[in-house]
């Protein structure tokens, strides 16, 4: 591999990620402005688009050390998503009992959740701890 | 960890994308092995001594 080709693996793992930003802000974007099925359409096509350059690509784009650092980065952020649990939760329920808080839409969505995804996070850790 | 990969890569003419490529891994991720910012798993430490023909220790030092 020389420097072009090294050049080449740097923007297309740029590109991977643009191609991935730019499809969930069309998604976004576009449902905000009452454009749900254009907005789902350019995501579908970015989506496409990325993971046939991925797999079109001859060399390696991701590797160990992407995986590594995706572990890192997903243990911090359920780290802290379980942080922010662990306390809001049951503060907003000590103010339910108290009469000073109703629970909402987003506020019961956001609870149920995080219930569903710690759930999931302890069905694969038992798994997982079975496995190894 | 220490390891001298920057010595035995330049004494056989390669850049980091080389080796990269020869071992299958990414340019960056051997610029971080080099820089000591990131310990490679232990089949990439078999890849790289299988490649520079020598023991695993004789690249990287604890």
């Amino acid at each position: 591999m020389n420097s072009t080709i090294a050049v080449q693996e740097s923007r297309r793992r740029s590109l991977w990620a643009g191609l991935w930003l730019l499809g969930a802000v069309a998604l976004g974007g576009l449902t905000a402005l009452n454009r749900p099925l254009v907005g789902v359409s350019l995501y579908t096509v970015m989506a496409i688009a990325a993971i046939m350059m991925w797999r079109g690509y001859s060399g390696t784009l991701f590797d160990e050390r992407d995986a590594s650092i995706h572990r890192r980065a997903s243990g911090y952020t359920l780290g802290i998503f379980a942080i922010v649990s662990a306390i809001a939760f049951p503060l907003l329920t000590a103010l339910y009992g108290l009469g000073l808080f109703t629970w909402g839409t987003w506020t019961t969505a956001s609870a149920f959740i995080a219930a569903g995804t710690f759930t999931i996070y302890a069905v694969v850790t038992l798994v997982l701890s079975h496995r190894h | 960890m220490k390891n001298d990969l920057p010595s035995r890569r330049t004494a056989r003419g390669l850049s980091q994308g080389d080796l990269g490529e020869a071992v299958g891994v990414t340019r960056q991720t051997i610029n971080a092995i080099e820089r000591r910012r990131y310990n490679p798993s232990l089949e990439l430490a078999f890849t790289l001594a299988s490649y520079f023909d020598c023991q695993i220790e004789d690249i990287f030092h604890y």
